[in-house]
């Protein structure tokens, strides 16, 4: 290959002054650098390594605990004449001793039975008479 | 098992003794920055021309060249000596270079410009670069190459490396090597007959 065509082997690029006698300390620099970054990025990762598996255990005993409370009332219904509440179940109980079954009878017919039952009752929901009726006869 | 063992044995002896004793100081926990420096004085010059004439550019060249002495730092511990530390060298060196070119590229892919025309500028443009007009048409010739075969030009007329030395850096076969660079002479001499650059 002629010189004429290809111009001489000589390298046809310059650096700036110094540039190879600095180039040590620079990279020295950059490594070091680079190294105190990696430590910091170590130590926040090591801290997450560890709190993680708690946060973890935590979690899933938050879900089970939700998962106990909540699931029962999603499939639970109501209006069901068996889901009384058992507080005002045991006030009909111990009404029941002292008061006569004809009694009550007449009370609800007349309209007085707010006296007895609290008007948001679960018990009078959606009851129809014959409903309760039956609530007032105990065996 | 027991050939790649004397290979690597026979490899080792062979090594230029500043390329056995850097490899030693760099198994040492106190006398690694040592060995870094005797690595960095032994062959930042060459790798940094090596890839200088491939990226054009000096702030660029600067950056791969720390970049490879970065991956070179970090997986010394790595290094078998199935090849001497120049060609491993080399061979990190070739890697970021083309790496870097590559993603230059696809960074362009939206633009109207090319690599080529925008190198092709730097050397107009680039107070550092020293060269006269037939070595300004020439570098402008290179660019027009592919990647590769660019690289295997560099490598043997302007560094004068053997087939057999650029066959072990870019683990390509001699005959392939020679091909590539045959055409890369060709085309370089069809751009200058017909006055292309």
């Amino acid at each position: 290959m002629s010189e004429e065509l290809f111009g001489n082997k000589k390298r046809p690029f310059g650096v700036p002054e110094n540039y190879f006698e600095d180039f040590e300390k620079r990279f020295l620099k950059k490594l070091e650098t680079e190294k105190a970054e990696n430590t910091s990025e170590e130590k926040v990762g090591s801290v997450i390594a560890v709190v993680k598996p708690w946060l973890a255990m935590a979690a899933s005993f938050v879900f089970i605990a939700l998962l106990y409370y909540q699931v029962p009332k999603l499939f639970s219904d109501d209006t069901d004449i068996t889901s009384f509440n058992s507080v005002e179940e045991d006030f009909i109980n111990s009404l029941a001793l002292i008061v006569d079954e004809e009694d009550i009878n007449e009370m609800i017919i007349a309209g007085e039975s707010d006296f007895f039952f609290a008007p948001d009752s679960v018990l009078f929901g959606t009851f129809s008479e014959e409903e309760l009726a039956a609530v007032t006869y105990f065996d | 098992m027991i050939s790649c063992y004397l290979r690597n044995q026979i490899n080792v002896i062979f090594m230029q003794p500043d390329d056995k004793e850097i490899l030693y100081l760099a198994q040492k926990a106190n006398k690694k920055d040592e060995a870094l420096a005797l690595l960095m004085k032994k062959y930042k010059e060459r790798l940094y021309w090596h890839i200088r004439k491939m990226i054009i550019v000096h702030e660029d060249a600067d950056d791969l060249l720390q970049n490879t002495f970065m991956k070179a730092w970090n997986h010394i511990g790595n290094f078998r000596g199935d090849a001497s530390l120049y060609t491993w060298l080399y061979r990190i060196a070739t890697n970021e270079t083309l790496n870097y070119i590559n993603k230059k590229k696809e960074g362009l892919l939206n633009e109207d410009a090319d690599i080529e025309m925008m190198l092709g500028n730097k050397i107009e443009t680039d107070p550092l670069f020293t060269g006269d007009e037939i070595q300004k048409r020439l570098q402008k010739c290179l660019l027009a190459l592919p990647d590769k075969q660019r690289l295997v030009f560099n490598m043997k007329y302007f560094e004068d490396m053997t087939y057999d030395q650029m066959s072990e850096i870019l683990g390509t076969s001699v005959g392939a090597l020679k091909a590539s660079y045959f055409h890369a002479v060709r085309k370089i001499e069809a751009f200058i007959k017909n006055e292309v650059f």
